[in-house]
């Protein structure tokens, strides 16, 4: 958006108005982009990561030295899966609907 | 598990299963994970459309499972062009995008199932082997509201007004609340900018929306509410 570079101090208020509206939309924007990048990207990897670890948790029932620590390992993956959905969906929400965490 | 078809299940056959989906990650994981249970192996995968549709026609493949968001031309409409090209192949669809937007769609392109990506790991193995047994699979919770709507005579119509957008005009809507501006829409999609301008013209006009800018609005408010 184009704003005058020096406003009068007539239109000193609406140029702030108009380059606060316009700062809004940014962050907006920003926030958009980056939940889509987390989610076309982080979530989709961590899907796969989450796939292998549930693969090698069961290949290990028969070695139980192993089996607690992929149990483990499984269950942290999975949070951190859940977290970052969690995130994107907050970075989507609109300003009224947010809880205040981000 | 939801089942809306009685399955018969293999007898004794290896199922060939062939996998497209852009992220490397998630085809590996999807890959190992599936190979390693007895029944399946995994006969080919791919990363795009044009790759999955010439790979399929050297591959002698049971099974696709099949993500809706695809460089260059959309999940949907791969499945169309299967279905077409290979009538006996059953699609399963693996999404990150929300069942309540995308499954009825996917099988009214033809596919047997949807799952979505945050689904348990034990949920991708009941689904395939809904589909390969000749079966369809969606979630629990989203076959019941199906088999709700046909009681109620709805004909399996969701109550959303996307309803009323084709798979295409659905495409760019999600691009638009991506903040994606129409010449990176129409590069993406293999359109040109006037037929995505086109695109947005009907989408206003069904969706009763006023300006760009109110489609605009409507597309952030479309993307930010899904949970996928």
């Amino acid at each position: 958006m184009s704003v005058p570079i020096e406003p009068s101090l007539v239109e000193l208020p609406a140029f702030r108005e108009s380059t606060e509206e316009a700062l809004r939309q940014a962050v907006e924007q920003e926030r958009l982009a980056l939940a889509q990048t987390l989610h076309d990207g982080l979530c989709q990897s961590l899907s796969g990561i989450r796939l292998i670890v549930a693969l090698a948790e069961k290949k290990a029932q028969r070695h139980p030295e192993l089996a607690g620590d992929l149990i483990e390992l499984h269950g942290m993956v999975r949070t951190v899966c859940e977290d970052v959905h969690t995130l994107v969906e907050e970075l989507r929400k609109p300003p009224t609907q947010r809880s205040g965490s981000i | 598990m939801s089942t809306l078809v009685k399955a018969e299940p293999l007898a004794g056959k290896v199922a060939r299963v062939f996998l497209v989906d852009d992220h490397p990650l998630f085809r590996h994981g999807l890959a190992r994970f599936i190979e390693a249970e007895p029944g399946y192996e995994i006969c080919g995968e791919a990363s795009s459309v044009p790759r999955a549709l010439e790979a399929l026609r050297k591959t002698n493949a049971d099974v696709a499972i099949i993500d809706i968001s695809l460089p260059g031309a959309n999940g949907l409409e791969l499945i169309k062009h299967l279905k077409v090209e290979h009538p006996d192949l059953s699609i399963l669809v693996v999404s990150a995008h929300d069942e309540q937007l995308y499954a009825l769609r996917a099988l009214r392109a033809g596919a047997s199932g949807y799952v979505m990506k945050k689904e348990a790991e034990t949920v991708f193995l009941s689904a395939l082997q809904k589909v390969v047994s000749g079966g369809v699979y969606v979630s629990p919770a989203f076959g019941d509201q199906l088999i709700y709507k046909v009681a109620r005579n709805e004909g399996g119509n969701s109550a959303s007004p996307l309803d009323v957008l084709s798979d295409r005009e659905m495409e760019v809507l999600q691009l638009i609340g991506e903040s994606k501006p129409t010449k990176q829409i129409a590069a993406e999609l293999n359109l040109s900018v006037k037929t995505v301008e086109s695109h947005r013209l009907h989408i206003k006009e069904k969706l009763g929306l006023g300006t760009s800018t109110d489609l605009v609005r409507f597309a952030l408010d479309f993307v930010a509410q899904q949970t996928g």
